[in-house]
């Protein structure tokens, strides 16, 4: 048979993010992929050791727009970690809620993409619509409706009143109703299954082998959820970790359906047990030694390794996003895909190449 | 003589970014702002578009592509650089991969700030480029008329 | 179930519910009070630190020294605040409005008013070892007018002055100096300037020529210069002074000297500066400059004519009804004096705090709020400064304890 080879990306209309893969097909079905990467690659790591370690906290957050507020919080989380403080719970619970928002606006994000990847135009639009109140939520407490700019080294700076979260929680009913009905759509319309059932199939042996991390790693049955490791206020607060046994498309879109559905009820519970008191100490001096901080990001799980020597600068700064771990799987998944389905797929682990390459 | 500003092709390319223009560029075209109201197509084509929203700085590995794409693109068209990384290189600016904005590679007609940049300032720089694109179109049209003028002469 | 048709819902509510658009332009952009949008500058509280440049991510802000100027590219600023966070004189803020979209990158520059344009404006780079020196201008000083007041030490932000005015000498340490002009804003004498000269030592000491002055408290000191007749002085208005001694306390030449007992308020003519700072603090306003009946040789002595306002009054008035439980002993003086209602009280301690003779004295712990009448100076700062309102001036017994 023979076989053909098609560049896709990295300017391609389907996907925002610039990727390229050479696509050998025999007929319409891909035989291999071929990556390669590296066009968002700026070398921020590298720019550690040009930034004073306050401002590059600023630098951090710009990774990526979607995931912006876990980066910048995990760095701020590391950096206290080597400093020895521990800041003050109500600052953690602010912390939680804006991680939360950050999930949701994140995972509404995909189910818009995704529909839009499969050509389901008026569902791509509802979901950013709903999408837009968790913006607005965002602007109204920390300035800015993507990145955020409130975690400092020591806590946040800015505070969310009674009122403002009060206000918050009553917008949830509606839109958990209106995403009831919304997620109806994707998860029982026979049009949408026959795009997602069965496509871009990861047994749960090939998960564990090529790493998968988050939604990737549970929709094929891996019960694992770094929030319960306890970091920020997650310790005190009840939630479920969604899994799945389908292992296809279909099933990593319920899972993500699922923790949004989660989300709603963590944000509920840490309104509820929010203390009162300060939400910032100050932090002096420099700092001197190593950290490593794992958190859920919404792509799944992230690693942040941060090693300090004294000076103003941070000698190392490595980030190890989920994306880099769930790219083996993509690898996996496409060959033996149709070639229609390609964008389906590279959607599907919720690519966040920009964190990825730095 | 055709409008361009009646109905203006745009096609968004990211190069370098880091997500955040680009999801504010395709919140402009979703319900709360929508700028297909001002008859703005998203096309993935270059060659079927009229306005280049850029994202993000230019970097080693894609600095070709980006002027590949442009070259596509047919007369009269008009580049919008969406964002503080394609005005001038923003935070990273130092950084060993990134040259600069995107007019270090290609000219840049609308520089639209902010970090991420605003649906509205981006419907802002919108309507300016229609301007420019205007000007630009009538500009090419009277070259065209006096070139056919002299030749009929 | 699987099925068809599940959107329909959506899709029939989408016909009959209004539309979800904000139709901008039509209608202003979406602005939280919080939103972070444009960096803006309030000039003239800028003392051009550069602090705001050494901070900024994206290098957005310059900002020059020598030509008084602060500039920012709009089209680099990414919005992050920190400017706005470090700024140690807090002249900048984030207004909500976007920087609009441009044709061209344009930079805004704002200058002080006062300041004069210079024939080459350059926007200088901040020097990398982060010490803050413009290779152009230095401080330097005329110590022929020079008091040794010590003001512009004391208004150093970085503390590149000394004066010592026994030994009458002023030094600087010049990388230490941020030529923020601090110090020659507020010499009183005007003797101090930044100048475009060179080689000068970076610490440097002038020394007054004439003999060194002995620093005293009370006593007349002996004559610096001696001023022409006419010149301005501060005199006092002893009718509505109350000898509080403030004034005193914040001389920086100590040249004002009260005497309580006596009722005398003294200025030393040759140790004034004229600076101001008596008129600033006084809070009875007794003080004034004027150019009328100003003996500069020497120490002008000024005599409350007046009986003094603390003396207790002879006799005590019908007994006062009172609501807190102080005991009332059968010769405690009536006059006129602080008066505290302590059911509103708090015992917080702010007017401890406030009070120049530290008359007053606050026990949380056995909620007791006492005061010494006879170190009361009747000056009214703790009455402005209760936040409970609890305080007032009043004819009452001059009890010196009062429990909660």
């Amino acid at each position: 048979m023979k076989r053909t080879i098609v560049p896709f990306g990295p300017q391609h209309p389907v996907l925002p993010e610039p990727i390229h893969l050479d696509l050998v097909l025999e007929d319409e079905k891909v035989v291999e992929a071929i990556p390669s990467f590296g066009f968002i690659h700026r070398g921020m790591e590298d720019l550690a050791s040009k930034r004073d370690f306050n401002d590059y906290l600023y630098v951090v957050e710009r990774i990526c727009g979607i995931c912006s507020y876990m980066h910048g919080m995990s760095y701020c989380e590391g950096a206290e970690r080597i400093f020895g403080v521990e800041i003050p719970d109500r600052a953690k619970y602010l912390r939680t809620i804006w991680c939360e928002l950050s999930r949701l606006h994140s995972h509404l994000l995909w189910l818009g993409l995704l529909a839009d990847a499969f050509g389901f135009e008026a569902l791509f639009m509802q979901s950013w619509r709903i999408r837009e109140k968790i913006l607005d939520m965002v602007e109204d407490s920390t300035g800015g409706r993507l990145i955020s700019s409130v975690n400092l080294i020591g806590g946040v700076a800015r505070d969310m009143d009674r009122e403002m979260l009060a206000g918050f929680v009553a917008q949830f009913d509606k839109m958990e109703s209106e995403l009831r009905s919304l997620t109806k759509v994707f998860l029982k319309d026979s049009t949408v299954r026959a795009r997602l059932f069965e496509v871009g199939a990861l047994t749960k042996t090939d998960a564990i082998l090529y790493g998968a991390v988050g939604p990737m790693m549970r929709a094929s049955g891996i019960e694992l959820d770094t929030r319960k490791l306890g970091y920020a206020a997650y310790g005190d607060i009840d939630f479920d970790i969604i899994t799945s046994s389908g292992c296809d498309s279909l099933a990593r879109c319920e899972v993500r359906i699922g923790e949004i559905f989660q989300s709603f009820r963590i944000i509920r519970q840490a309104v509820d047990k929010i203390p009162d008191g300060e939400i910032y100490i100050p932090v002096k001096g420099n700092p001197k030694g190593e950290a490593t901080v794992r958190v859920e990001q919404p792509r799944g799980e992230a690693l942040y390794y941060m090693k300090a020597n004294g000076t103003r600068n941070l000698e190392r700064f490595r980030v190890r996003t989920p994306t880099f771990s769930n790219i083996y799987s993509l690898l996996k998944i496409l060959p033996g895909a149709q070639f229609a389905d390609v964008p389906l797929l590279i959607l599907t682990i919720d690519p966040c190449i920009s964190c990825t390459e730095r | 003589m055709p409008k361009f500003s009646k109905s203006p092709w745009v096609m968004h390319y990211d190069g370098s970014s880091c997500n955040g223009c680009d999801i504010e560029v395709l919140a402009s075209l979703t319900p709360l702002y929508d700028i297909e109201r001002f008859g703005v197509v998203n096309t993935g084509d270059p060659r079927h578009a009229d306005i280049l929203l850029i994202t993000g700085g230019i970097n080693y590995h894609n600095e070709s592509v980006v002027r590949q794409i442009f070259e596509q693109m047919p007369e009269p068209k008009v580049v919008v650089a969406v964002g503080i990384c394609a005005c001038s290189g923003g935070v990273f600016r130092d950084c060993y991969n990134i040259k600069g904005g995107v007019d270090t590679t290609i000219p840049v007609d609308v520089y639209v700030p902010g970090c991420a940049a605003r649906p509205e300032s981006i419907i802002d720089g919108l309507v300016q480029a229609l301007d420019v694109l205007e000007k630009k179109s009538a500009a090419s049209a009277a070259l065209s008329e006096g070139e056919s003028n002299a030749q009929q002469s | 179930m699987a099925g068809i048709f599940k959107f329909t819902k959506f899709a029939l509510k989408n016909l009959f519910t209004k539309p979800a658009t904000r139709a901008y332009p039509a209608v202003p952009a979406r602005q939280a009070p919080r939103t972070r949008g444009a960096v803006q500058v309030k000039i003239d509280d800028c003392i051009f630190c550069g602090l705001c440049n050494r901070r900024c991510p994206a290098d957005a802000i310059s900002v020059d020294r020598a030509a008084k100027s602060w500039t920012i590219k709009r089209m680099s600023c990414v919005q992050c605040g920190n400017c706005v966070l470090n700024c140690p004189k807090k002249c900048l803020t984030m207004e909500g409005a976007y920087s609009a979209p441009d044709i061209e990158k344009r930079n805004e520059l704002f200058r002080k008013a006062e300041a004069p344009i210079p024939a080459v404006h350059t926007l200088a780079p901040a020097p990398a070892d982060g010490k803050a020196i413009a290779p152009d201008r230095v401080l330097v000083i005329d110590m022929t007018s020079c008091v040794l007041c010590g003001l512009c030490a004391r208004r150093c932000p970085t503390g590149a002055l000394n004066v010592d005015r026994a030994a009458g000498t002023w030094t600087v340490d010049r990388t230490a100096c941020l030529q923020c002009g601090n110090c020659v804003n507020g010499c009183p004498k005007k003797s101090l300037a930044l100048v475009p000269e060179k080689d000068h030592p970076t610490v440097e000491t002038y020394t007054k020529n004439a003999a060194p002055q002995v620093e005293s408290v009370q006593a007349p000191a002996a004559p610096i210069t001696a001023q022409p007749a006419g010149t301005e002085g501060i005199t006092v208005d002893l009718s509505t002074c109350i000898l509080c001694g403030l004034c005193v306390r914040r001389c920086p030449t100590s040249a004002i000297a009260v005497d309580r007992k006596a009722g005398t308020w003294a200025i030393n003519r040759q140790s004034c500066v004229v600076c101001g700072n008596c008129l600033d603090v006084c809070h009875k306003h007794s003080l004034s400059k004027t150019t009328e009946g100003i003996d500069t040789s020497g120490v002008q002595v000024y005599t409350k004519t007046a009986e003094p306002k603390a003396e207790p009054a002879p006799a005590p008035t019908a007994p006062e009804p009172s609501a807190s439980t102080e005991t009332t002993a059968p010769d405690t003086p009536v006059g006129n004096g602080i008066a505290i209602n302590m059911d509103t009280c708090v015992l917080c301690g702010l007017c401890a705090k406030k009070c120049p003779t530290a008359a007053i004295a606050v026990d949380r712990a056995a909620k007791t709020w006492s005061i010494k009448r006879e170190d009361c100076v009747l000056c009214g700062n703790c009455i402005a400064a209760c936040p409970k309102k609890s305080l007032s001036e009043d004819e009452i017994p001059l009890l010196e304890t009062y429990t909660k």
